[in-house]
């Protein structure tokens, strides 16, 4: 009797931690996934960035952009690209400039990709506009019209 | 010759045994069980939290503008002269769906009275018809602006007096709103949850999160 009960306690509490070990597993992958979702969401966004950053320094953005199909801009791993320790070395972004549909020499639309660990892929699109140059002025301000995800 | 067989005083002192091994086991037993109880319910909590975060941020992320007030062809907070409540935040110009590339669509998330006393849900309105709860057990939720100081600098806090005291002016839906609207670059949000399970808020504590939100529409020049 003492026997049956003890085999019974035993099963009933590795029955119990055995679910509770797995619920702490499933949460942790979600919770993870979750990380990795908004860093890849970042990424892109640090793509853009690094992008516009490029943008400014070119002077016709006719060369950076001439097919309307997309050139890409900048490709690699955002510990490359950023040049800083310490980063998710899974990150990777791809950057594309593309004309203005409209054909104004001042607008581009620049989408970057970036793709994380568990194969997650995150992007973003937005269309900037650069002002006209002041006599004095050495660069020009880029101002972003439209933001989106994609 | 004696029949073999268990005395009454045996008897008594082995069920006296067996029970006390009995309560032991499902002395250890039950509280595991709350615990695994307790286990999903937090896990269900966290998720609730993520979606909400989500969901908020997003739309705020791809927002033109926000209101703090619920905007649409039901119940129009501006209609009734309401231009501010501490509970709700409408997103204008924001896609109708994650990913479409439309930008004429407005939500409006807001706190809602639940079923059971002293419980709110936050509802989403889609602006025109749709008005349905996305989260329950909602304790609290509130929102705070931050825009530019008018005299420039970092971003600060927008007093809701600021935020109701004009200048008016209209916006493309003939709407009139504050003018101190046009100066928010982002929204902070803070929402309360607590467990679906009275018996296990004792395990599981509310959870509070706080969401800092950049209006990636409204960017500064660079």
């Amino acid at each position: 009797m003492a026997l049956l009960t003890a085999l019974t306690a035993v099963l009933m509490m590795l029955a119990i931690s055995g679910s509770v070990a797995l619920n702490t597993m499933t949460e942790t992958t979600i919770a993870a996934n979750h990380r990795d979702a908004l860093q890849t969401l970042y990424a892109a966004e640090a793509g853009i960035d690094l992008s516009i950053m490029q943008l400014r320094i070119a002077t016709d953005w006719s060369v950076v952009a001439p097919d309307p199909r997309g050139t890409v801009l900048m490709q690699g791993s955002l510990v490359d690209l950023l040049q800083v320790a310490g980063l998710d070395p899974r990150l990777h972004v791809t950057a594309w400039v593309f004309p203005d549909p409209n054909g104004d020499p001042d607008v581009l639309i620049v989408q970057a990709v970036a793709s994380g660990g568990g194969g997650l892929h995150r992007g973003v699109q937005v269309t900037i506009r650069r002002a006209p140059a002041a006599p004095s002025a050495t660069t020009r301000n880029i101002e972003t019209i439209v933001w989106r995800e994609r | 010759m004696r029949n073999a067989g268990f005395s009454i005083v045996e008897l008594l002192i082995a069920s006296a045994v067996t029970m006390a091994v009995v309560g032991a086991v499902l002395a250890a037993v039950n509280p595991a069980q709350l615990m695994f109880r307790a286990q999903g319910d937090a896990a269900d909590l966290h998720q609730r939290l993520r979606a909400a975060a989500d969901t908020l941020s997003a739309d705020v992320r791809a927002a033109v503008a926000v209101r703090p007030y619920r905007v649409g062809a039901t119940r129009d907070d501006a209609a009734l002269g309401i231009y501010y409540r501490t509970d709700t935040l409408t997103v204008l110009g924001v896609p109708s769906a994650p990913l479409s590339l439309d930008t004429d669509a407005s939500r409006t998330y807001y706190l809602k009275s639940g079923t059971a006393p002293g419980t709110f849900q936050l509802m989403q309105y889609d602006g025109s018809l749709s008005d349905l709860p996305m989260l329950e057990h909602v304790v609290r939720l509130s929102f705070d602006y931050f825009g530019p100081a008018t005299t420039g600098g970092p971003l600060v806090r927008l007093e809701p007096a600021t935020l109701v005291d004009g200048p008016w002016i209209e916006d493309a839906a003939h709407r009139m709103f504050d003018a101190d609207l046009v100066r928010v670059r982002e929204v902070r949000a803070l929402l309360r949850l607590e467990s679906t399970d009275p018996w296990l808020r004792r395990l599981v504590p509310d959870t509070e999160i706080v969401l800092h939100m950049a209006m990636r529409n409204i960017s500064p020049v660079r």
